[in-house]
């Protein structure tokens, strides 16, 4: 199971949610949790999903980022491990 | 959620805002049992290891960092220090022979610098050791990818003087032998003392020969990380030392997460993470900037070699609790022409050669990228390699020397490398010379100090 952390990052309008989430189940990744918050004057959504048995990450990655960008939102996909070796001793 | 939003968020800012990255990913190998009859034989066995051991290198590190979301600026390999491949042909042209494969090699796999045409003399000169230096400015002028290093000294050998004055030879034919790109080739030899051989940085990298068969060693990040770090705290000397290695100790999990998977994917053995923060010519990824955001009116000024001491201790400690495997140099680097910001100190004469040596003893390794006049005196080139061995031997340490001596160019004049070898001013250097002294040759005994059985 690959676990990943999607960040979006941009200007707060209608349909992130919508957008992102949709690109997301059609790359067959399952959301496991979802929350906002704001970065300076920025609206953040934060993803975490598995990937899902026989998927692949860059297809997630692909198909996630090129939603982000038709709504002028930035997109980064990573692998969990990344917070976990950041955030946890 | 798993994480909290605020850890999401400050790497989010880390890896976009303050261009956390992995500074290299350098692949490590053994070349022994390349050693044919010949040279040309050698050579053919070269080519075809490192084609084979490094075939899936770029590709490794390229997936690894996109699926971390950590980009990694450079890709390098460090090969088994050369003078031993030529222990049984031991010739300038077996040199160089070997020299090219390296180029050839490095070209073939996609990496833009390769280590370890190197030798180590730091007690004695072997004839394989001779034809190796002879053959550096030949080899630098010649190749595009070779980088090449010489140890002249260690704690437990003392300083060898022969060998200095050797490379202080070496370095100014080496720079006249590529006058046209104002002596270019000098920055890619490094004279050593106390040289690690799991140091991924060029370009002093080179296989260690108690290294294994392969190995992947990797730099972390740079200044920008640790200047915003720094910036973020108004507190005491105390509180900006916790902000350090908190940043030091996320910097080095990330090279030791993205290092261990690359070395899973290929195969070979996870080295070391070197905590050296390494400037770049980017704006702010500067360690002057540090030093000034610490509060030193101009790096240069009293108070510079306690600022970088207590930077270079923090990120030991914050690096050493992230990771068991911390080695390599794990200092800082002080560049002068690849930190625009420390180039600039020097331009306006709040740096100087003098301050940069004292810097020696606190940092990874000492006078590096430094542009001198080209008609500096070879005896003047010895004695700042022997200033520097002495204060390597004496304190148990790395230091090195990556001078410049750019031809046709007089002190403060500037000159333009271009891409990440940068600008840089020419510094100022003594006219007075050391001739007399080091021209009497022999060793400068280990320290009574280093004397522990």
């Amino acid at each position: 199971m690959t676990r990943v952390v999607i960040t979006v990052v941009g200007k707060d309008r209608v349909g992130i949610v919508a957008a992102i989430s949709n690109a997301i189940a059609s790359a067959g990744a399952n959301i496991e949790d979802l929350t906002s918050s704001r970065l300076e004057d920025k609206f953040v959504m934060l993803i975490v999903c598995d990937v899902g048995k026989g998927k692949s990450f860059d297809e997630l990655k692909k198909a996630v980022v090129s939603a982000g960008k038709k709504i002028e939102m930035n997109v980064v996909v990573q692998r969990e491990e990344i917070f976990k070796a950041m955030h946890r001793v | 959620m798993k994480f909290a939003s605020e850890e999401i968020l400050e790497t989010f800012k880390m890896l976009h805002m303050e261009k956390l990255d992995i500074r290299t990913v350098t692949l490590g190998i053994n070349l022994l049992d390349c050693i044919g009859s010949n040279a040309q034989e050698t050579a053919a066995n070269v080519n075809k290891k490192i084609g084979e051991v490094a075939a899936g290198f770029t590709d490794a590190v390229n997936s690894v960092s996109n699926e971390f979301g950590v980009s990694v600026t450079n890709k390098r390999i460090a090969v088994t220090p050369v003078s031993f491949l030529l222990a049984r042909f031991p010739t300038i042209e077996s040199a160089v022979e070997i020299g090219r494969a390296l180029d050839n090699s490095a070209q073939g796999v996609g990496v833009d610098l390769i280590g370890g045409f190197t030798a180590l003399v730091e007690k004695g000169v072997a004839k394989s050791d001779a034809a190796l230096m002879d053959a550096i400015p030949t080899v630098l002028s010649e190749t595009s990818r070779v980088c090449s290093s010489v140890n002249v000294a260690s704690t437990r050998a003392g300083i060898n003087v022969d060998a200095i004055n050797i490379m202080a030879r070496k370095i100014k034919e080496t720079a006249e032998r590529t006058k046209k790109q104002n002596g270019i080739g000098c920055a890619k030899l490094i004279v050593f003392c106390n040289a690690p051989g799991d140091n991924p940085f060029m370009a002093g990298a080179f296989h260690g020969v108690e290294e294994g068969e392969a190995t992947i060693n990797v730099g972390i990040s740079g200044p920008s990380v640790i200047r915003a770090a720094v910036e973020s705290c108004e507190g005491s000397i105390d509180e900006l030392s916790d902000c350090i290695k908190r940043a030091a100790f996320k910097m080095t999990r990330v090279g030791e997460l993205i290092g261990r998977e690359v070395a899973k994917r290929l195969g070979v053995k996870f080295g070391i993470v070197d905590t050296s923060i390494a400037p770049t010519t980017a704006k702010g990824d500067s360690i002057a900037d540090v030093v000034e955001k610490m509060g030193i009116e101009r790096c240069g000024a009293p108070g510079t070699t306690a600022a970088i001491a207590l930077l270079v201790d923090c990120i030991k400690k914050g690096g050493m609790m992230a990771c068991t495997r911390v080695g390599g140099l794990s200092g800082t680097f002080i560049p002068v022409s690849e930190d625009s910001g420390m180039n600039k100190r020097v331009k306006e004469g709040a740096m100087t050669i003098e301050k940069l040596e004292a810097l020696t003893s606190v940092c990874s390794v000492g006078l590096d990228m430094i542009c001198i006049p080209g008609g500096t005196d070879e005896s003047i080139i010895a004695g700042i390699i022997a200033d520097e061995a002495a204060i390597g031997i004496v304190n148990d340490k790395t230091t090195a020397v990556r001078v410049i001596p750019v031809p046709g160019k007089r002190a403060r004049q500037t000159v333009d490398f271009g891409g990440l070898l940068g600008k840089g001013t020419i510094i100022e250097v003594s006219k007075w010379k050391p001739t007399k002294f080091l021209s009497r040759g022999g060793q400068i005994s280990r320290t009574i100090r280093s004397a522990k059985n």
